[in-house]
């Protein structure tokens, strides 16, 4: 038996473009990453995970791939804080930051320090790393949701659109109205 | 939109070259070439032949409509761009632009006069009054007749159904006695037929209007005065990124350069419109003086950049809200555009905003500084949260402003630097703000209330006025440095205005086409 996502993204609701992206996230392949090395790739995933732990619910998003592949493609957002290097600058100087701060004599948790660095406890005037993370965190979180097993979680069916019609929006629309009243 | 494309050599000395196809640039466009004249659009992007099939209804896949070359932010307020207001492609920012079209408010116009802060706009608001009307009957705009604050006012076509954070916003303000309606929209209600224009479809509320409209019920500039455009003799030119201006040793543009398929052409034309929008309109002019010194150009270009006070609280409610589905904003007041408690300048509207789930958890990612399973349960709230935002007043501060960084981009240009640090004022709107949308949101049931303090749209930095001193283009956009270069786009407007910008852009597009016509 399939799943009700699986049906509902097999049928005529969902366009062929739209189906391809989402097929396309469901199989990805064990990854290699491309820009981070070897001694960085473990960090990055563990950061990710400290950010946004995929356990409750289980999902299985592969955040840290897709950053790795944005950075490797050198594909950015349109814009970054001008207090900030370029990302790939960014990445390796706050790796260096957090893998120093972790292997310290009395080092923090990973989740203490994420509390740290968001609240600019690693901030320098040269590198506000707090500002690197917001951005970090906005990578993790669109990832994330971009995700199908995501949107099963969420039971989201927001790109099911291919055959609406007025008519079956409005019919949505006024099921949720009556449920808000 | 190709069966009938016309084409123009390049040796053909053209009756003028537009920059850009977004809101500004479409318009006059479509004006010129109706009036017969030969007239090339150069866009930097590409065109969408077929949304139905290239829109994937998907927040990711769809960032190919934002434009993506890196912008510094900088500043004590960074602004965002990319997916927050810039686009890319025949269409400009309106292929993913929200067509919340307000008409901005006359008092607007005038804050120097009527609050003695910043400076009048150098027109009167009758002028803009039947381009607005123009502009709203060729998009075929939805929206409520008679309207509410400007009784006078009519729409061509009925609202936009409400989707759930607009029932929301009224239950709120019905309770608080603010004033609400259906906002003017420029989406079709109903299958509509501009003359001049082709047939389109109705809204089939799928929610994701910001990716793309997929069956061309949203009047995004390539199914309104685009495809007019082209059926009057215009070519569009996608892909063709402007570089530089050749100059004649009067100083006027005798032929613009720009860069295709890694080819420089170079197109000779008799005028130039830079359409390009308030970041890269600036940018441009400071490349071609960067190339050439003796170019004149005032210090005001760059200058005065605004972006829109534009202040979010979400709230979570017992019942789902799915807002993924319907028109993302539908609801509007203008209640608060001159509140009798204000300590500010200027005022705000008030929107309902539906939004989909990235968009929203990257405001949630910025902006409340949940980390590890608390984020994670916050996310899982997406079915049942709503928000309400602002559209507030941002005055011009001449240290706001575009500049060229030092920083290469790939094509060996410097990227532009942006600087956005809000003053006094904006901050008193945002302080009127908060605690109202808060308001609103509880009255409505809403509870775990947070703010998302950020602005939107690029404004400003090739200002009209009156003068040469303070700015850039005189009250037509024809700017003041060179005699056949005209600006139409966000960089021309003086001020803000609280309402959304893109009606304002085209009726000024017309309004520049028009005496550019009248002139010749
Ligand atoms: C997500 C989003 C939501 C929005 N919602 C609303 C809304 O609800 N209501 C509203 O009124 N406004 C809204 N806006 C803003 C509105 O879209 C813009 O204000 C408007 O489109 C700006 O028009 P413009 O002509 O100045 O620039 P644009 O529409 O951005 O057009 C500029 C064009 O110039 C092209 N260009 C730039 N540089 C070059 C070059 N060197 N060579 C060739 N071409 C070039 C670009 O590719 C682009 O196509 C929204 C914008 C976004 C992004």
């Amino acid at each position: 038996m399939q799943s009700p996502f699986i049906q509902l993204l097999q049928s005529d609701q969902v366009s062929p473009q739209t189906r391809r992206i989402l097929e396309e996230r469901i199989a990805l392949p064990g990854y290699k990453p491309g820009f981070f090395t070897a001694e960085e790739w473990p960090l990055v995933e563990a950061f990710s995970e400290a950010v946004l732990p995929q356990t409750h619910p289980f999902t299985n998003a592969p955040c840290a791939a897709l950053i790795d592949q944005a950075l490797t493609r050198e594909e950015g957002s349109g814009w970054r804080y001008a207090a900030l290097p370029p990302a790939p600058i960014a990445y390796r100087l706050a790796l260096q930051i957090i893998r120093e701060a972790l292997t310290q004599a009395d080092a923090p948790t990973i989740a203490i320090l994420l509390n740290q660095i968001q609240h600019k406890q690693h901030d320098t005037p040269t590198f506000p790393i707090s500002l690197w993370l917001e951005g970090f965190k906005v990578d993790v979180v669109r990832y994330w949701l971009a995700h199908p097993d995501t949107m099963v979680a969420l039971d989201y069916r927001g790109f099911a659109d291919d055959r609406l019609t007025p008519h079956d929006a409005l019919t949505e629309i006024q099921v949720i109205k009556q449920a808000q009243r | 939109m190709t069966a009938t494309h016309r084409t123009y050599p390049l040796d053909e000395s053209v009756d003028a070259v537009i920059i850009g196809t977004g809101a500004g640039g479409s318009p006059l466009l479509w004006r010129l070439a109706q009036a017969g004249l030969h007239v090339v659009a150069l866009e930097a992007g590409r065109a969408w032949s077929d949304p139905s099939a290239d829109f994937a209804t998907d927040e990711v896949a769809q960032s190919k409509l934002y434009w993506l070359d890196e912008r510094l932010s900088g500043g004590d307020q960074p602004t965002a761009f990319g997916a927050n207001n810039s686009g890319i492609g025949v269409g400009g920012s309106t292929l993913h632009y929200g067509a919340y079209v307000p008409r901005a408010d006359p008092r607007d116009l005038r804050l120097h006069s009527l609050q003695g802060v910043a400076v009048d706009w150098p027109l009167d608001y009758a002028d803009l009054t039947r381009y607005y009307q123009e502009v709203e009957t060729f998009l075929g705009v939805s929206g409520p007749s008679p309207y509410p604050w400007d009784p006078a006012r009519s729409y061509p076509l009925p609202p936009i159904a409400l989707n759930t954070a607009a029932h929301i916003m009224r239950r709120g303000c019905d309770t608080l006695g603010i004033k609400t309606s259906p906002a003017p929209i420029a989406a079709l209600s109903q299958p509509y037929l501009a003359t001049g224009s082709e047939h389109r479809h109705p809204c089939v509320h799928r929610g994701y209007c910001h990716q793309g409209c997929r069956n061309g019920a949203k009047a995004s500039m390539d199914v309104t005065y685009l495809p007019a455009a082209v059926a009057a003799g215009a070519e569009i030119r996608p892909q063709s990124f402007v570089t530089g201006i050749e100059r004649d040793p009067q100083g006027r543009i005798t032929a613009v350069l720009y860069d295709r398929n890694g080819i420089t052409e170079r197109q000779r034309c008799n005028a130039v419109f830079l359409c390009a929008g308030a970041i890269e309109t600036p940018r441009q002019l400071l490349l071609w003086q960067a190339a050439d010194s003796t170019l004149p150009l005032n210090d005001a270009v760059g200058r005065n950049f605004m972006a829109h006070v534009s202040t979010q609280v979400w709230a979570t409610f017992p019942q789902p809200t799915y807002l993924y589905r319907g028109f993302p904003s539908t609801l509007i007041t203008e209640d608060l555009m001159r509140p009798d408690d204000a300590d500010f300048a200027g005022g705000y509207l008030i929107q309902s905003y539906g939004i989909l789930p990235i968009m929203w958890a990257e405001q949630v990612a910025r902006s409340r500084p949940l980390l590890g399973q608390s984020l994670v349960d916050y996310l899982m709230q997406y079915p049942h949260v709503s928000g309400l935002g602002i559209n507030g007043e941002t005055l011009p501060n001449a240290d706001n402003r575009v500049t060229l960084s030092s920083e290469k981009d790939a094509r060996g240009l410097p990227k532009p630097h942006i600087t956005l640090t809000l003053g006094e004022n904006e901050e008193r709107i945002h302080l009127h703000a908060d605690p109202t949308l808060r308001a609103i949101l509880t009255a409505a049931g809403g509870a775990d209330l947070w703010i998302s303090r950020r602005t939107a749209h690029t404004i400003g930095t090739c200002r009209m006025g009156t003068h040469a001193k303070n700015s850039v283009v005189g009250p037509y956009g024809r700017s003041w440095d060179i005699p056949n270069l005209y600006i139409a786009d966000n960089s021309v407007f003086p001020t803000s205005l609280a309402a959304n910008p893109a009606l304002t852009i085209m009726a000024l597009a017309l309004r520049t086409a028009d005496h550019f016509l009248q002139q010749r």
